[in-house]
């Protein structure tokens, strides 16, 4: 069982890591992005562009990763949100999936359909917990998320930026009034939010086999979850609720595990999400830190 | 036993009171007005009334029967109509397809029957287009007809939405400002059709109103409210120059807000008798109201 | 004669006899066409004609929930994929013939999307499109991966019984199918099923005011596109007499769905033809490349048809929501007003308001005449 724990917050830091860009644009459109999946699979193939067919080292690849990832946030925000934002919310996010078809065909684009892997920096084990050895690529993502945390924390408290993202997404008439250059702000938070979905994909590559689309069939609804169990427009709320997220699941995984029929359930993991998702959604919508629903 | 009959319902939305312990009564055939300020609470009493929203103290007996728990859908079925603020009409139809769509309670067939074209929907489809034609004639805007309302000015929408309403067959009418957005002309020839539709169909109504000419023409009984209270009650000339009224939409010294809950009467003891009572087969019948004659042909049946 | 549920503009009356004579030429030659194709065409051919048929179903079925009732479905994959996996299921484990199976595939999707219904209940916008999509994802990650249901990897067969072995006979089978399901379609909205989706899509309040009860008609909107989407999966099961869980992936909820914003929401015609397109898109892509256009592009055909098929679906649904919101349908509405009968609408576009002098003399004009008819009558 204590396994299963570990397991579990391992895994929480990744949908941690996701929500947080779920949560950014949240704040900064008002909007789910349907396509922040793909900003992180994209990071992904990327990395296997770089690492896996041109053999540059991961930690080279990644940078470039990054801005990838950032320069789709920009993209998507131009193309897809500004145009849509005076129209229902609703017909952005159908916008946002359109994107995320985009990415996916180019995806399959880059490198077919068959499952690809990147070898990254940090290979081999790392300590061993209750039965659970982590890898040192999971130890990484953990730093990662501590620096992301404690960065964008700052970040939104006291920079001259983060206030007017945090300004533009409360009352974009009045920011403007107060004289926040709304597009450029708007493109800045979508840029930013692109980044992080980046990173986590890239902080994932290495674990696991890409394939086109991974990232919004494995992580999305997770981090979504994380995202609105934390309160959809607090950061904090990302972290801890990423956490708690990958808690659940693997704790589900464990009460599966115990019952014979059950444990046939495929994905039964997922279930328990999705569970967690609907329960949350129709009970305690503004989550555990959020203000509003 | 009063037609409808709202016993001191109070209505809050977090730590804010819309609707503080009020009582009120409506006859039945009587026109009754309920006037008040901006925020006043008018428009939650009528929420209320509906069941849009669930009330959290307090009972409301619509013609004996308590409805306080019962849904909007419900009420409807059992006569209260309600007109709305922001126009309650269908977008994107046509002004008789949104009185068709209103008569959704009398389309006498199921669901399925609708979907497989059964032939017994078209004759009671015919039914409903005749009915809407019927209103439309009642009510002088036969000409929009067949046109789509998001293209047609507000007043002429106004008076849709009152033939919408009316095509819902109700006992009570519930009108929400139904006069906002009309010139004095249209005003008052909305206060002809009021009066009407009282004498001919015999519907009984409670409307909310700023229009102060229009409610002293047409009310027999007036309530005020502010401040989510029951400000006081009376009949129309009482009211209109009761002080605490005026002060209360002109701001000077509103007495009533200090939590006093039994309402002033102004004036005389307010006998409440509805002007002139519905001589019609309504009366008798007390249902279904006719806007056709048995020919199926569009005429209004004019009192004699 | 009524105008349809999107705003066009007054109903014009129809044109007299003679010159409705060419229109109604050309709509016999148009449904001609399409009664005629599948028998004289290639058997590949008339399959992908079946396929383009299934996705005008699914169009329908995601149209009447987003474009009638005014919903959000991201995971319809789920509904067309049960409808499959019991259809295949129910033929190839108990041996039902298929036109039991595939009308009992629809009801079972018309259970399933029942559920999704009760959420609707409590929830809108887009906390109801997460729901959906993550209901998409539950039904292609869990539900699709039960082996005793779907076969696992291997998938379950679903063998066409014998008068529709032809893919002839079947595209035939299909088009009746689909041509039944407009039917209702339109018998539907032309009732009062139909006007009371459209007022609760318009505004709840009122339309619980007329006496409509929301819950019933919003579930009743899921059952409905359940059953539909089901039809559609259980056809789809037997066309390719074979079917796998990876035929349902979270792209094609996505697909479904635009090629219905394409196609126009809440017009049948335009929907059917968005989804026939969409249907159709990978096999003229795949003619295309016989020519230079695409041999630059890095990966195999089949992966080049693919990508091309998704990125011009995406850049389609973007200039549908940007620039055309009405779709295809409205970008055809003068063709299919002159085809039913009426003048060709020259100068009707969405009309505004406060448009322009002219629309304001007729207004007033109205508002004079009304109000001259009130007096007439009170006076």
């Amino acid at each position: 069982m204590a396994t299963y724990i570990i397991i579990g917050l391992v895994s929480g830091v990744i949908y941690g890591l996701a929500a947080l860009g779920l949560v950014l644009i949240y704040k900064g459109s008002r909007i789910f992005n349907f396509a922040q999946g793909e900003f992180g699979t994209v990071a992904m193939y990327t990395l296997y562009v770089f690492v896996g067919l041109a053999g540059w080292s991961y930690l080279a690849a990644v940078p470039i990763a990054l801005l990838v990832g950032g320069i789709l946030g920009i993209l998507t925000e131009r193309i897809v949100v500004r145009p849509l934002q005076r129209s229902p919310k609703i017909i952005g996010l159908v916008g946002t999936t359109g994107a995320a078809l985009f990415l996916v065909g180019m995806e399959l684009l880059i490198a077919g359909p068959l499952p690809r892997g990147v070898s990254g920096a940090f290979e081999g084990r790392g300590p061993t917990i209750a039965g659970f050895t982590i890898s040192k690529q999971s130890l990484l993502a953990l730093a990662v998320l501590a620096i992301v945390a404690t960065a964008s924390a700052l970040f939104f408290k006291k920079t001259h930026l983060g206030l007017a993202i945090l300004a533009n997404s409360q009352d974009p008439i009045a920011a403007k009034l107060v004289g926040v250059n709304v597009n450029r702000i708007s493109s800045l938070t979508w840029g930013i939010a692109g980044v992080l979905g980046a990173l986590t994909g890239a902080v994932l590559a290495p674990e696991v086999a890409i394939y086109p689309g991974f990232m919004t069939t494995v992580i999305l609804i997770p981090a979504f979850t994380a995202a609105i169990f934390g309160g959809i427009t607090s950061l904090v709320g990302a972290f801890v609720a990423g956490q708690l997220v990958g808690l659940i699941e693997a704790m589900g995984q464990f009460a599966l595990s115990k019952s014979d029929t059950l444990s046939k359930v495929p994905e039964g993991s997922y279930v328990v999400i999705f569970a967690v998702l609907i329960l949350a959604l129709m009970f305690r919508p503004n989550g555990l830190f959020g203000s509003e629903a | 036993m009063p037609f409808l009959d709202v016993r001191s319902v109070t209505k809050q939305f977090g730590g804010i009171v819309a609707n503080a312990d009020i009582t009120l009564t409506v006859g039945e055939w009587e026109i009754v007005g309920l006037i008040g300020p901006n925020g006043a609470g008018k428009t939650t009493l009528f929420n209320c009334i509906t069941g849009v929203y669930p009330v959290n103290r307090g009972q409301i007996y619509f013609q004996g029967k308590n409805i306080t728990k019962l849904k909007t859908h419900e009420r409807a079925a059992l006569g209260i109509g309600r007109s709305f603020q922001n126009l309650g009409l269908v977008r994107g139809t046509t002004v008789l397809q949104n009185l068709v769509t209103a008569q959704h309670m009398t389309a006498g067939y199921s669901v399925i029957e609708g979907m497989v074209g059964a032939p017994s929907t078209f004759a009671v489809e015919k039914e409903l287009a005749y009915k809407a034609d019927g209103i439309l004639e009642f009510i002088g805007l036969s000409e929009f007809r067949d046109q789509v309302i998001d293209d047609l000015p507000y007043g002429v929408l106004k008076n849709v939405e009152l033939g919408a309403v009316l095509a819902t067959d109700p006992q009570l009418l519930l009108l929400d400002e139904p006069s906002s957005g009309l010139s004095p002309t249209e005003s008052d020839q909305l206060g002809d059709i009021l009066l009407r539709l009282r004498e001919e169909i015999g519907v009984t109504i409670l409307m909310i109103e700023h229009h102060v000419p229009l409610v002293v023409r047409v009310c027999d009984y007036i309530y005020v409210l502010n401040f989510g209270t029951l400000l006081t009650e009376g009949l129309p000339k009482a009211v209109q120059s009761h002080p605490e009224v005026i002060a209360a939409y002109l701001g000077g010294e509103p007495a009533g807000r200090n939590g006093a809950k039994a309402p002033k009467a102004a004036g005389k003891a307010p006998a409440r008798t509805a002007k002139g009572k519905a001589k019609t087969a309504a009366q008798t019948a007390g249902t279904t109201p006719d806007y056709e004659s048995p020919e199926g042909q569009s005429q209004y049946v004019p009192y004699e | 004669m009524p105008s349809q549920a999107n705003g066009r503009g007054p109903v014009k009356a129809r044109a007299n006899w003679k010159k409705q004579i060419p229109r109604k030429l050309i709509l016999v030659a148009i449904f001609g066409g399409i009664l005629i194709f599948p028998a004289s065409v290639s058997a590949l051919q008339a399959d992908r004609f079946t396929l383009a048929v299934i996705y005008a179903v699914i169009g329908l079925s995601v149209n009447v929930l987003m474009g009638y009732a005014g919903q959000i479905s991201l995971g319809h994959q789920a509904f067309v994929g049960v409808g499959a996996f019991s259809a295949a299921y129910l033929t190839s484990s108990s041996g039902l013939p298929l036109y039991l199976s595939v009308p009992l595939a629809g009801l079972i999707g018309g259970a399933i999307a029942a559920l999704l219904g009760l959420v609707a209940l409590r929830l809108a916008g887009l906390y109801l499109a997460l729901i959906t999509l993550a209901y998409g994802a539950l039904a292609e990650r869990s539900i699709f991966g039960i082996q005793a249901l779907t076969g696992g990897g291997a998938g379950r067969s679903a063998l066409r019984p014998v008068p529709f072995t032809s893919d002839k006979t079947y595209a035939y089978l299909c088009l009746a199918v689909l041509a039944f399901l407009l039917f209702i379609d339109w018998r539907m909205l032309r009732s009062k099923f139909g006007r009371a989706l459209l007022a609760l899509k318009s505004n709840e309040q009122v339309a619980a005011s007329f006496g409509m009860n929301p819950v019933f008609y919003k579930v009743g909107a899921f059952v409905m596109t359940g059953i539909i989407a089901g039809i559609g999966g259980g056809l789809y099961a037997f066309k390719e007499q074979h079917v796998v869980s990876a035929d349902f992936t979270f792209t094609l909820a996505l697909t479904f769905v635009i090629m219905t914003v394409i196609g126009g929401l809440g017009d049948r015609t335009g929907v059917v033809i968005g989804s026939a397109f969409t249907a159709y898109l990978p096999f003229l892509l795949g003619s295309l490349s016989e020519t230079r256009l695409i041999e630059w592009l890095p990966g195999k055909l089949s992966e080049k048809i693919v990508v091309g098929r998704i990125a011009i679906t995406a850049v389609l649904l973007m200039l549908t929501l940007t620039r055309f919101p009405g779709g295809i349908a409205e970008q055809l509405h003068p063709v299919t007003q002159w085809l039913s009968g009426k003048p060709f609408p020259h100068h009707d576009k969405k009309p505004k308001k406060n448009k322009g002098s002219k629309k304001d003399d007729s207004d007033a004009r109205q508002v004079a005449a009304s109000k001259s008819r009130t007096e007439s009558k009170v006076g």
